[in-house]
């Protein structure tokens, strides 16, 4: 007899997880909208004084919020690097963006090619992708570092966009080369007899038929890219590249922080990453679960 | 249409020959099946025709040509696969006519070859679907109007029916059939159902472990079969063996022990004992509708006996049954399978 599970404890553990995962993004954009003094008293009501957008004006016009305006308040919390907010989410974009498109213009063809063909060394090049990620990035911080000084990109977008594209790409062909191995040899068996060269067969075949997969590897490539830190940090120069993880972990350092502000910027940083999801998670999901392959 | 000849063939993988020197001469237009129990070499033969394996030796001519390093798709050659392979991604006609497009054949002769085939295959009113939503009939059927599209001087099919149920598997075995004196192309049949084999081939050629056993028309197949295994092979329900031991005859002359094939429909039931008849036991009863198959436990015979019995009288379950075998109606098989005279 099956057993049949339940529901209550069903709903625990997605509570659970939604608050785990759903909780910080409520409380930072409570944080955002409600002002300091509010925050820091334990005991005023959170919505005493309603919401106001006053930090959000202050990010992307520099207008100051009206209580450090006021004598005695200490304008030093309200942090520059604020400011540089809406540039670096730009920044964050499109170096994010690139990474993306790179690694799927790099890894898509890799990972058909690993999961389709023989050819010598396939054991160990696959090998060596899947361990790459096993070296821990602080190690591999200063050869980097001396890698693309030797080539004039420190402190570039390209330098961070290439290093962010070989950080995400092992996890591209990896996850890709399983569902183009998934699809059945047949398929491209028929495409080779009507006419397909080994490309036209993954032009044509492979990928739109992996499209949602391929979606869905886009977006962890750029979610990978959207949150390091310490490649970004290393190789950024100054706030005209400077990514948004830069910018967060500036805004955060400074013990005398708004915490209005930081979680303004924490929000704000959100946004894209939310959009992208929204964007891309569903199509690629109910695609994924629907079962394109199956013909 | 073309010829397809194979001369002294071999295919290994690693260390496994699967197709052990094999030489084969199909003529143009005929349909020509690949017959055998799995793992015979069937597929792997028909593969090798198509240009999806390389041949590990031998010489393969379509049309008179070597095509021993001919890529696949130039070979003139046409496959419908066991699973149909059609792209999901794109419609009943995308599909049929993606080798055209593939060559940059005009859109224009693309459609019109494409209807052709549609006509042919009665596909019309699907051309615009997606194969998710066709039935498998209907997909097995635009996976040969793929084929037919194409024009190949020689069709392969590799087992193209055995993911059909039983009804639509007989339909499309009549249609595979019309097509063949339609199309005037010489076909090769890849199935491991008999009944296929003997009901579509001009020619069956039955492989065991990468050999040729026979081949032939089906009829002489199955009449004048070349040793056990294929007697065993082809006719439903299959043959009966019964081993017969070594013994002096009335001349005095000690026979070989030999192994008496019987098919179900040659055995007769007799009313009561005879001279030459055989007592058993009836252990199982099948009704089929127009015949009765009885299994029956004989005396000193390790495998039920299968008899077809086409006569009135109902016969049961644990009864017991008298049957005549007569050798003349069977083929005595040696020690080693090989047909002896009677």
């Amino acid at each position: 007899m099956k057993r049949r599970h339940n529901p209550i404890l069903t709903f625990l553990f997605a509570g659970l997880i939604l608050l785990f995962t759903g909780g910080p993004v409520v409380l930072s954009l409570i944080g955002s909208v409600v002002p300091d003094r509010i925050l820091l008293n334990s005991d005023a009501g959170l919505f005493d004084e309603g919401i106001n957008f006053e930090t959000y004006r202050y990010v992307f016009t520099g207008e100051l919020p009206a209580a450090y305006l006021t004598e005695g308040a200490n304008r030093a919390m309200i942090s520059d690097a604020a400011r540089q907010v809406p540039r670096s989410l730009w920044n964050s974009t499109v170096v994010a963006f690139a990474a993306m498109v790179l690694n799927l213009l790099l890894g898509a063809p890799a990972a058909f090619l690993f999961a389709r063909y023989a050819f010598p060394g396939k054991k160990i090049s696959f090998l060596f992708l899947i361990l790459s990620p096993l070296v821990p990035t602080v190690a591999l911080v200063t050869p980097i570092y001396m890698s693309l000084q030797a080539v004039g990109l420190v402190g570039t977008q390209l330098g961070i966009i290439l290093v962010h594209t070989a950080k995400a790409l092992p996890f591209t062909v990896l996850i890709l080369s399983v569902f183009f191995r998934k699809m059945p040899a047949e398929l491209f068996e028929a495409a080779m007899l009507d006419h397909c060269s080994r490309f036209q067969a993954f032009t044509r075949i492979a990928v739109p038929l992996a499209l949602p997969s391929i979606g869905a590897t886009g977006l962890f490539a750029f979610m990978l890219s959207y949150s390091e830190y310490m490649f970004s940090m290393v190789l950024s120069g100054d706030a005209e590249t400077r990514p948004v993880s830069v910018v967060m972990a500036a805004l955060a350092r400074n013990t005398d922080v708004s915490w209005s502000l930081l979680n303004t910027g924490i929000f704000i940083a959100i946004v894209p990453t939310l959009l992208l999801v929204a964007l891309i998670w569903r199509f690629a999901v109910e695609d994924l679960l629907g079962g394109s392959v199956k013909g | 249409m073309a010829s397809v000849e194979l001369e002294q063939v071999s295919k290994s993988f690693g260390k496994t020959e699967v197709i052990k020197d094999m030489s084969l001469a199909i003529k143009e237009r005929e349909l020509v099946v690949f017959v055998g129990p799995s793992g015979c070499g069937k597929s792997t033969l028909l593969r090798l025709i198509a240009g999806l394996e390389e041949m590990s030796a031998g010489t393969l001519r379509i049309g008179g040509k070597v095509m021993n390093q001919t890529p696949a798709a130039d070979r003139g050659v046409a496959m419908v696969f066991q699973s149909y392979a059609l792209y999901p991604h794109m419609t009943v006609a995308e599909n049929m006519g993606f080798a055209l497009k593939m060559i940059g054949t005009p859109k224009a002769e693309i459609d019109r070859k494409v209807a052709e085939a549609a006509e042919i295959l009665d596909l019309g009113d699907l051309l615009q679907r997606k194969p998710r939503q066709l039935s498998g009939g209907q997909r097995q059927r635009v996976a040969i109007g793929r084929a037919i599209v194409r024009k190949p001087d020689v069709f392969l099919f590799d087992e193209p029916l055995s993911n059909l149920d039983a009804e639509l598997r007989a339909r499309m075995r009549v249609e595979i059939a019309r097509l063949h004196k339609e199309l005037k192309t010489t076909m090769i049949y890849v199935t491991h159902d008999q009944v296929e084999a003997m009901t579509l081939a001009d020619r069956i050629v039955l492989l065991n472990k990468g050999r040729i056993e026979q081949q032939g028309a089906p009829l002489d197949l199955y009449e004048a079969p070349a040793n056990r295994f294929v007697a065993g092979f082809l006719g439903q329900p299959r043959m009966n063996f019964i081993a017969v031991a070594a013994v002096p005859d009335m001349s005095g002359v000690t026979r070989e022990a030999f192994t008496l094939g019987l098919r179900p429909d040659a055995i007769e039931i007799l009313d009561g004992p005879r001279p030459g008849a055989v007592p058993g036991r009836i252990i199982v009863v099948e009704q089929l509708g127009t015949s009765t198959l009885l299994h029956v436990q004989l005396a000193g015979v390790a495998d039920l006996v299968t008899v077809e019995w086409r006569g009135k009288a109902a016969h049961k379950a644990g009864g017991d049954v008298w049957l005549g075998l007569d050798p003349a109606k069977g083929h005595l098989f040696a020690a080693d399978g090989r047909r002896l005279a009677l």
